[in-house]
């Protein structure tokens, strides 16, 4: 049986030594900090307002932990919308629904398009994306934000579904160079039976890059479950979780609700965890198979 | 007659080819037509109006030119002529300390946690999944917690400062609320959350290292330094200089910390923030021309970075 190299016992160093124990030092502190963030936010999310309030630095305090202040967030309106936490997982939903479903579709094709058929017009877009990587985008914000409130699309789904529904960016360039690295021999001997261009791609081509997508459509999950900034320009009426407990945490400097913030994120990390926990693997491996060059 | 016939085939079999690639290149152009349409409106188009609206007051249906003044507001502020809440001196200097804090301390210690884990370092398979929690956790959930690590008098850092006996060291408008304190406050913050998503891409690209160039220079007892400088980090340059482009170019557009901490607080001011506040109150003239020494001096920065980086770079095939 083959032995993976990085099991493979090397002759030790005693540099190698010192080097291990000061990188599983460094990560060790490091995941600490973000383990103890989560353990912070869950312990003060159970505790009774008056017990915070009392001590609200003393997380570890949980004498009469209670799952109240996750129950009170599902009934109380936040925010200027009046949105309460269901409403936000249903504006959350509908947004990483749509646009995840547009993402695993008009970038694969766009990149696969690239990679396999050599055309003026996709030369001319591979180009517009590396100028584009060179302009910071957040300088266009005020004139984007501009034409969205000039077209009435501000605060509509249709305005950002539109949004987000554009082919040329950091997915596409992984799409890209997937197709190109893949075999073409199903695809020759699907063309020579007479299968049209759509039906190789769909029936062919996309199958063979499912892992990929899944891993694409779980991290543009995560990132829309955690985007504020989208729904906090583009969404202020219809507020997705991320805005939502933003909103939340406002209402808590207001009128001490402390703990009830403390669920609101709580709830709102555990989803992504949940996530993560289950796709983990996929990501990592299939993210070998995209691969990354310059 | 058999040249005649294999004459007529070798036609009939071009036609069929120029029918093909016909529908090949209609197929193509169908394809391509949305994407590129989109991003000419939402890229090209957005950035030529970003330049537009600098020069006017209004929004782009109403308004008028108004000679210049958005900039002369926006270097009135840079130079700290007349500085206005977030709007001052301080948004160029902080932005542009992200880049050294993020190429020299985050990147580093980005690519050092994925080689350990590359290497399977013991329990590599936990801290694979650990070190992903920054690009888990949404920024408004580490942005609070933070703030209530560091700010007000129930701070968890004054508390342990206090019992320590070091209550001195705490600034007394607390350490947001301090010129001092409050921005370095910031880079530590951006130092923690910074390894994130480069952590899968780094180890993706460490992932398609042959075996067999590892194994055997292992066999010649090198050390793992050795291997993470002279195997690892050569074999991934193209990765690292992509990664590090997104990196400067991320640093441009930072603002999200400051905008949920404290949108107010004039110490941790930044270039983006300064487009978002202004954008957010309609002010889209102040916020383009904003928008625009952001992309002037990101494009310079960034192309001159990308030279450097290319210099150094020479691609590897394996």
């Amino acid at each position: 049986m083959m032995k993976n190299v990085n099991t493979i016992k090397a002759p030790s160093h005693a540099g190698d030594v010192v080097y291990k124990i000061l990188v599983s030092l460094g990560i060790f502190v490091f995941a600490l900090s973000f383990v103890f963030v989560l353990v912070f936010m869950v312990c003060n999310s159970l505790r009774p307002q008056s017990s915070y309030f009392r001590e609200p630095y003393a997380f570890w305090k949980l004498e009469g932990a209670t799952f109240q202040n996750y129950s009170e967030i599902f009934v109380t309106k936040y925010g200027r919308a009046r949105v309460t936490m269901l409403g936000m997982i249903k504006n959350s939903f509908i947004l990483i629904g749509v646009c995840t479903a547009v993402q695993a579709v008009i970038p694969v094709i766009t990149g696969y398009v690239i990679a396999r058929y050599k055309t003026k017009l996709g030369n001319f877009a591979i180009n517009l994306v590396i100028i584009s990587m060179i302009v910071p985008a957040i300088g266009s914000t005020a004139s984007t934000y501009a034409l969205m409130t000039a077209v009435k699309l501000k605060d509509t789904w249709l305005g950002i579904f539109i949004m987000n529904a554009g082919g040329l960016g950091f997915g596409m360039l992984l799409y890209k160079n997937y197709f190109a690295s893949v075999s073409w021999e199903y695809a020759e001997s699907a063309f020579l039976d007479g299968a049209s261009n759509i039906k190789v791609f769909f029936k062919i081509m996309y199958p063979q890059a499912v892992p990929l997508i899944v891993s694409m459509a779980i991290l543009n999950v995560i990132g829309l479950w955690n985007d504020y900034m989208t729904p906090y320009l583009y969404l202020s009426s219809k507020p997705t979780v991320a805005l939502g407990v933003y909103n939340i945490q406002k209402n808590a400097e207001s009128y001490g609700a402390y703990p009830q913030a403390f669920a609101a994120m709580a709830f709102m990390t555990v989803f992504v965890l949940a996530i993560y926990a289950g796709f983990s693997k996929t990501i990592m491996s299939s993210m070998s198979v995209g691969g990354l060059k310059g | 007659m058999e040249g005649a016939t294999s004459v007529a085939l070798s036609r009939i079999a071009l036609d069929g080819m120029k029918k093909k690639k016909r529908k090949d290149m209609l197929f193509a152009y169908a394809v391509l037509a949305w994407p590129v349409v989109h991003f000419l409106i939402f890229w090209l188009a957005m950035n030529i109006s970003t330049v537009f609206l600098s020069f006017r007051s209004g929004d782009l249906v109403v308004g008028a030119w108004n000679n210049g003044l958005n900039y002369i507001g926006a270097f009135k502020a840079i130079f700290g002529i007349v500085e206005s809440g977030v709007m001052n001196h301080r948004a160029i200097p902080n932005t542009f300390s992200l880049i050294p804090l993020s190429l020299l301390i985050n990147l580093p210690i980005t690519l050092i946690f994925s080689f350990a884990i590359f290497r399977k370092i013991k329990g590599y398979k936990f801290y694979q999944i650990i070190l992903f929690l920054p690009a888990m956790i949404s920024a408004t959930v580490l942005c609070y917690v933070f703030q209530m690590f560091i700010n007000g008098k129930d701070a968890v850092l004054n508390k342990l400062l206090t019992s320590w006996g070091l209550e001195r060291a705490i600034p007394v408008n607390g350490w947001l609320g301090d010129e001092k304190t409050a921005w370095p406050a910031m880079l530590v913050f951006s130092v923690w959350t910074g390894i994130s998503t480069n952590i899968i891409y780094f180890g993706s690209s460490m992932a398609r290292i042959p075996d067999g160039i590892i194994e055997s220079v292992q066999l010649d007892g090198a050390s793992e330094m050795k291997i993470f400088g002279k195997i690892v980090l050569p074999m991934m340059w193209p990765t690292i200089c992509t990664i590090s482009i997104s990196i400067v170019s991320g640093c441009f557009a930072w603002y999200m910390p400051s905008l949920l901490i404290d949108p107010s607080n004039e110490y941790i001011t930044s270039m983006g923030l300064i487009v978002i506040q202004n954008t957010k109150a309609n002010q889209y003239g102040l916020a383009s021309a904003w928008g625009v020494i952001i992309g002037v001096l990101g494009m310079i920065f960034i192309s001159v970075f990308r030279k450097i980086t290319e210099k150094g770079a020479e691609a590897l095939e394996y």
